[in-house]
């Protein structure tokens, strides 16, 4: 391959070329291996590459369909795995230095999945300590430093996704897999200017993943569009009886549609979603909602209901994190985390009691419901991806990026599906993102807004500079 | 919220100093529960991370009051769910999982 222009094509387009015998899977896959092991470094990107897997797969899928076996869009197409799914003899860190020397003798069911529809795993993606579980005042909250933003690598990329969002943010592969708890994905797809899509929880596997919040992770894509996001999202979903959370048969699984949706989405414009944003965002996001309602998209404003829904997240979080990292709290190793945040905020967990837990589970029973009235109106809800564009490597996230995330912990703490798209750049040239939820389950209304909207416009093709 | 929200994206409520927002039991509370964590853990801790746990552990009990705060009636359910194991698929026709022998 000598065209670099291909390695920023979507997922879809490769596919077409490697369907039809245009592009081989062994050269493409040689390519981001190359580029990924030359750039991933200026990022941070990685924590390991798997090359050899790579190459084994990359042979196979060419194999299979030279034989005229074609799997699927995803047949010979590469990606990245955040850091905290277990690959079969490959280090799985989590990011954090106590598990520096972690390993896995089985694959993660998404791995496998990725593997049956015939993707390449190139490398585990760099993510913050324990997905910032433990909580995090810096960037630098990893095993690998803080991500760079390849869209100008003074500014982080966010977290805790991190790597995933700056590998395909800087081409160098297609697609990258990432988790959200609460923000994962979200943010790191607004800050670096890709499509992030967080499923309905229960509809990917979470089996052999590092868990957080047992009550609240997911895992997701992150991709250049809606539309790869869809494909990725079809071949992970599916019910697995390893994840106690997992949703039944005929719930779980996904199907993309490829034509329009029957109507234009209605969309519900959140009036509260952000205290205070950047003005440059609040009008990319409101030119965004324009251009879909020129569309056909009917739009109105709405507000989200009020209530302790964040401290109740927030509550969840805490607790299920404490429990899930009790050895590693009781043992004192969570001194040997990077971040002076996350080296002592376990003991704090530790200290809610189990009546505040409940209480915060039994808050979120109402907001379910009361959420869910908003989705009788609307198909999705819209706001600003984040208030702000991508901050400094150096920011003290605990002072500097301290900002009411309503939307984020009432989409999390309930499980709704979501999609973060590019909408614009700032003036100092940095992406800006409108994200949409909807009602659980419907993780097809979130889709078919982002594609309707990126398909009459074009700032997810914006490409990063990326010097040589 | 802060010590909560911290985690993961890092968004969270602007804060103003946790204490000046605590009620008089939400102090008391947040004093011995430092006093509890410091007592177990302390002996890990320089004097600053102590100090800094302090200010966690306050700055988590103000959400913990909004919560409690918030009314509720007796037959809200927690949502959550205790999922049944073994599932049916897992026993065969005499309820029982195959390979495994009742007591002797």
């Amino acid at each position: 391959m000598r065209n670099e222009g291909a390695l920023f094509l979507p997922v879809a387009e490769l596919a077409a070329r490697i369907k039809s015998r245009a592009l081989s899977p062994v050269d493409l896959t040689e390519f981001y291996l190359q580029r990924s092991e030359t750039l991933g470094p200026r990022y941070n990107a990685y924590v390991t590459l798997t090359a050899e897997r790579a190459r084994a797969a990359a042979q196979r899928a060419e194999r299979e369909i030279v034989a005229g076996h074609y799997r699927g869009p995803l047949h010979g197409i590469p990606y990245a795995a955040k850091d905290l799914l277990a690959v079969n003899g490959y280090p799985t860190t989590w990011g954090a230095a106590p598990f520096a020397n972690q390993r896995f003798d089985y694959d993660a069911t998404v791995i496998q999945k990725l593997d049956h529809a015939g993707a390449v795993l190139i490398g585990k993606a760099a993510m913050i300590e324990l997905a910032g579980g433990m909580g995090y005042r810096f960037a630098s909250a990893s095993l690998t430093g803080p991500a760079k933003n390849p869209w100008n690598t003074n500014c982080w990329t966010c977290g805790s996704s991190s790597g995933s969002a700056a590998i395909v943010a800087a081409g160098l592969a297609p697609f990258a897999i990432g988790t959200e708890t609460w923000g994962s994905i979200l943010c790191p797809s607004s800050f670096c200017g890709i499509t992030g899509l967080r499923p309905t929880f229960g509809r990917v596997s979470r089996w052999g993943a590092m868990a957080l919040a047992y009550s609240m992770d997911k895992i997701g894509p992150l991709a250049r569009t809606a539309e790869d996001a869809a494909l990725v999202l079809e071949a992970i979903a599916g019910p697995d009886p390893k994840d106690r959370s997992s949703l039944p048969p005929g719930q779980a699984e996904f199907h993309s549609a490829s034509g329009p949706p029957a109507r234009p989405p209605r969309i519900g414009r959140l009036t509260n979603a952000w205290q205070k944003a950047s003005p440059e965002i609040v009008a990319a996001a409101d030119a965004a909602l324009k251009v879909l309602e020129q569309h056909g998209c009917p739009i109105a404003d709405v507000e989200l209901p009020e209530g302790p829904w964040e401290d109740a997240g927030g509550v969840m979080v805490a607790v299920e994190c404490a429990s899930a990292f009790e050895d590693l709290i009781e043992s004192g190793d969570v001194a040997k985390l990077t971040d002076p945040l996350g080296q002592i905020n376990g003991y704090a967990y530790k200290q809610v009691s189990a009546a505040d837990y409940l209480q915060a589970l039994r808050v979120r029973e109402i907001l379910q419901e009361k959420i869910d009235t908003l989705f009788d109106k609307f198909d999705v809800i819209a706001a600003a991806g984040q208030p702000v564009t991508a901050t400094t490597l150096e920011t003290n996230l605990e002072t500097d990026l301290s900002f009411a995330d309503p939307l984020g912990g009432i989409g999390n703490l309930c499980g709704l599906p979501a999609i973060g798209v590019p909408c614009g750049f700032s003036s100092a040239g940095m992406p800006m993102g409108i994200q949409f939820l909807a009602r659980v389950r419907n993780d097809a209304a979130v889709i078919a807004t982002a594609r309707l909207y990126q398909q009459h416009t074009e700032w997810h093709k914006r490409r990063p500079p990326i010097p040589d | 919220m802060g010590v909560f929200a911290q985690a993961l994206a890092p968004s969270a409520p602007a804060q103003q100093p946790a204490a000046e927002k605590l009620s008089a039991a939400g102090q008391l509370e947040a004093d011995a529960k430092t006093r509890y964590a410091l007592a177990t853990y302390g002996s890990r801790l320089n004097e600053a991370q102590k100090k800094d746990l302090g200010r966690l552990i306050k700055e988590a009990v103000e959400p913990l009051e909004e919560l409690r705060k918030y009314a509720l009636k007796n037959g809200v359910q927690p949502a959550t769910v205790l999922r049944l194991y073994p599932e049916p698929h897992a026993l065969n026709a005499l309820g029982e999982r195959p390979g495994k022998r009742g007591g002797t």
